[in-house]
């Protein structure tokens, strides 16, 4: 499929801007079907996602930021500790990322999942790359149905990718000084993918368990998505999608993306009080 | 248009191009058989073995989708519910749906026995006692060892390498009533049939382990008033894809816990 071709798919109207490199995701993606799946949530997992050139690229580069080298198309990617309660490092995706991850917040990567969930999205991206050591700490039950902030510089059409450095994806909050308007939106669609695995077996642990309630137990996911090279899962996120790592044996690395909505639309499909604040921290 | 070559997709957990496992499931038009139905109908390949009221064919819940074409969602074949109506309190029926199962899928993976009669009788009134729980006896816990037996006879026996490989085992629906004490209710024949069928389970587990098979009960408090039938549901098939063996998995509203 030629990219103006899948354009018309995804996005009719929509051309990529001269800033924004091209992508191509019919030269990207191995043609294939994907599953979809209501139970417990509505979500999509597929394997094979991409071309072995192309995942080769992701996890050339990925290896490289892991080992704290620097990316030349992406110099300043750096892992760091920095999400509270959540026992992973991350380098966060922001507006200066570069080839391979760029298409992580790409038009068309964007534009194919709200597609996929039928979202009205509002072209905000955020997301990073994860890094588990052996032994992380299971995660809680959330939903990832939370807010998140960006810079609103008035751009509609094009994809914003949070900027914490301008704007904290989490609170809003501007450095000092600084006249910057900022628009809070809310999470709509997760996306993970995964990559510079060991090959994995049951028992290795690190899959994304979902489940059908928040008071379910950890180790009694409806659906475990281990993480296999070059697979993804992706799903929409609601009041309901309650999700989360497993405990891992093995290193486990992955790169999430999330899409947002406005946030009047979140609220007028799921009421008030549905948005899960972020906890307030210090750090 | 680029290439448009279809690879296949399993849609069980493992997403591979396995066929996708045969489960026979008794008691598939009541509360927990049709829910099991719904919930399950896409990741196993069901036998549904009913009594008098129909099943209730579920509603599908995942398809296959082409990333560049998201809006047409493709039926993923080799998923379905194949209904079968049976009296499992006779005898002869067994091999019946034995013989269905084996012929309509060539294989079961998984035994889940969710049939049942609850009656609730005083062991002080005037009804006929004895019948009744002798009835539940034979629906509660002989029927399951029946089908346990006759599919050991026809089709584990002498697949222990397979058996293993496929995790095959049989999940036996039993009741917290068949662990605990419920005072002046009216429970006794009921619990005594589902205490009965925990042990058969485990004596199961013991024998059929020398071919590969795995057997487990899991005991619901009462559902869906205590812990949801859904939940029920997801612990069959946890316990399924799981390595348990002779075990019971409680599930009351506390949690679950294994005896």
């Amino acid at each position: 499929m030629l990219q103006t071709e899948l354009s018309a798919v995804l996005s009719p109207g929509w051309q990529p801007s001269a800033l924004e490199p091209a992508v191509d995701l019919a030269q990207l993606l191995v043609p294939g079907s994907w599953e979809f799946c209501l139970d417990p949530f509505p979500h999509v997992r597929a394997r094979q996602v991409f071309t072995a050139d192309f995942h080769r690229e992701l996890t050339t580069a990925f290896d490289a930021i892991l080992r704290g080298q620097q990316w030349p198309a992406w110099p300043e990617a750096c892992f760091r500790r920095n999400m509270p309660g959540y026992d992973a490092s991350a380098a966060d995706l922001n507006g200066h990322v570069g080839w391979p991850f760029s298409v992580f917040v790409s038009r068309p990567w964007h534009d194919l999942f709200a597609s996929l969930f039928a979202m009205s999205t509002n072209r905000c991206m955020g997301g990073a790359l994860h890094h588990h050591v052996p032994g992380s700490s299971d995660g809680y039950l959330h939903n990832d149905f939370c807010p998140g902030w960006f810079v609103d510089d008035g751009r509609r059409d094009e994809i914003v990718v949070a900027d914490c450095d301008r704007c904290n994806y989490c609170y809003g909050t501007t450095p000092a000084g600084a006249t910057l308007a900022v628009r809070e939106t809310v999470r709509a669609v997760a996306i993970l993918y995964y990559l510079n695995n060991p090959e994995w077996s049951p028992g290795d642990g690190g899959e994304t368990g979902l489940y059908r309630a928040a008071t379910d137990q950890v180790d009694q996911a409806v659906v475990s998505a281990p993480p296999i090279n070059n697979s993804l899962l992706a799903f929409e996120c609601s009041p309901r999608s309650f999700h989360t790592f497993r405990t891992n044996r093995q290193p486990r690395n992955s790169v999430i993306v999330w899409l947002h909505r406005d946030k009047d639309e979140a609220l007028a499909q799921w009421g008030e009080g549905s948005i899960v604040p972020w906890a307030v921290t210090t750090t | 248009m680029g290439r448009r070559l279809h690879r296949p997709l399993g849609g069980d957990d493992d997403m591979n191009a396995t066929p996708l496992p045969v489960c026979l499931l008794t008691g598939a038009s009541g509360r927990l058989g049709t829910r099991f139905c719904e919930l399950y109908g896409h990741r196993y390949r069901i036998v549904a073995v009913h009594c008098s009221r129909p099943v209730h064919q579920p509603a599908e819940v995942s398809w296959h989708i082409d990333p560049f074409n998201p809006g047409v969602r493709q039926r993923i074949e080799g998923r379905n519910v194949a209904t079968l109506q049976a009296d499992l309190s006779d005898p002869a029926q067994i091999p019946r749906v034995i013989d269905f199962a084996l012929e309509r899928f060539g294989r079961v993976d998984l035994l889940v026995n969710a049939a049942a009669i609850c009656r609730h009788v005083s062991l002080t009134g005037g009804d006929p006692v004895a019948d009744h729980v002798t009835a539940m006896l034979d629906m509660n816990a002989v029927v399951p060892l029946r089908l346990a037996v006759e599919l050991s006879q026809r089709f584990w026996r002498g697949r222990s390498g397979e058996n293993a490989a496929f995790n095959r085992s049989i999940v036996n629906v039993s009741s917290t009533s068949g662990a605990f004490i419920y005072s002046n209710i009216g429970q006794s024949g009921y619990a005594a049939s589902k205490a009965a069928l925990h042990m058969l389970t485990c004596h199961l587990a013991d024998e059929f382990a020398a071919f590969g098979l795995r057997a487990n009960t899991v005991a619901p408090d009462s559902f869906p008033e205590r812990v949801t039938t859904a939940s029920v549901c997801d612990a069959i098939a946890r316990v399924a894809a799981g390595d348990m063996n002779g075990k019971m998995l409680l599930l009351e509203p506390s949690g679950t816990s294994v005896v």
